[in-house]
């Protein structure tokens, strides 16, 4: 190779690590919460927010994709509409492969959920219903929902138990 | 849709006695301790309310409203929780000043 290949050759890698380094920057920021924070993470996260950990509000969580189903569920009467961040699009942003999610409540409610459970289609963090935000008395902020009605096998005690709600933190175990 | 089995119906209503207690502990405090924040007693307010609605409404406890001292409790409890809102939702000055009349 001359010289000037040579130079063009630096230059490519140059670039090519400055793309992938900004790339790897990008993923590695998560934007800060402007409002009242809803949602607490931590533990074996790649991606962080406030010193180890990842916190969200409402708006932050929803930037992340919103799903929406109805469904009807044992709590509550008649048909629902649910809309909220798949599980499995947060954890994709946090960097979380594998593992169990310690879900814990307000009301220190905790359940432990597999990672497995983060599917396309399967839970969401769901953080509006019936086209509203959900006050702690309407077991809001924040409520793990699965599609119960369109997904039959999300019919069971299991799945109930970890339906969790006034969600507000996760501690996702390796 | 498939019914939860008794057992959790069991831990629900063992619960919500739970959070009834920690609803009353909490208002005590708070009498006694002016640096309690009244914050403390809406949170566990609202807890035990979305325990009681849930109670009130869910399919799931079908079965527990239509016993009579259980229907009776728990009207007992809706007529509580509606009267104490209006002052849970009022500011900290006038709910502080009105928590003897929560207990």
């Amino acid at each position: 190779m001359n010289r000037l290949q040579q130079l063009v050759a630096l230059i490519c890698a140059c670039l090519f690590i400055g793309v992938w380094s900004s790339g790897q920057a990008l993923s590695d920021e998560l934007a800060d919460p402007e409002s009242e924070i809803v949602l607490t993470l931590s533990g074996d996260i790649k991606v962080t927010n406030q010193d180890k950990t990842a916190v969200f509000d409402t708006a932050l969580l929803e930037s992340l994709g919103a799903t929406t189903f109805e469904t009807t569920t044992i709590w509550t009467e008649g048909v629902q509409t649910f809309v909220g961040v798949e599980l499995r699009s947060l954890l994709e942003v946090l960097g979380v492969k594998g593992g169990t999610l310690k879900a814990s409540a307000v009301n220190d409610y905790a359940v432990e959920i597999p990672v497995s459970d983060a599917v396309e289609g399967g839970p969401i963090i769901a953080f509006r219903r019936n086209g509203a935000e959900m006050s702690l008395r309407e077991k809001g902020p924040l409520w793990i929902v699965y599609p119960y009605d369109i997904k039959p096998e999300y019919q069971s005690e299991l799945i109930y138990s970890r339906s969790i709600w006034q969600l507000d933190r996760i501690e996702v175990l390796p | 849709m498939a019914t939860a089995n008794s057992d959790s119906v069991q831990w629900s209503l063992a619960q919500s006695d739970v959070e009834l207690l920690a609803l009353q502990a909490t208002i005590s405090d708070a009498i006694i301790d002016a640096t309690v924040p009244v914050s403390t007693v809406r949170t566990k307010f609202d807890i035990f309310y979305s325990r009681a609605r849930t109670l009130s409404t869910s399919p799931l406890f079908e079965d527990v409203r239509k016993d009579p001292s259980m229907g009776l409790a728990l009207r007992s409890i809706e007529d509580y929780l509606e009267n104490s809102v209006a002052l849970v939702d009022s500011d900290d000055k006038t709910l502080r000043d009105a928590l003897p009349r929560l207990k």
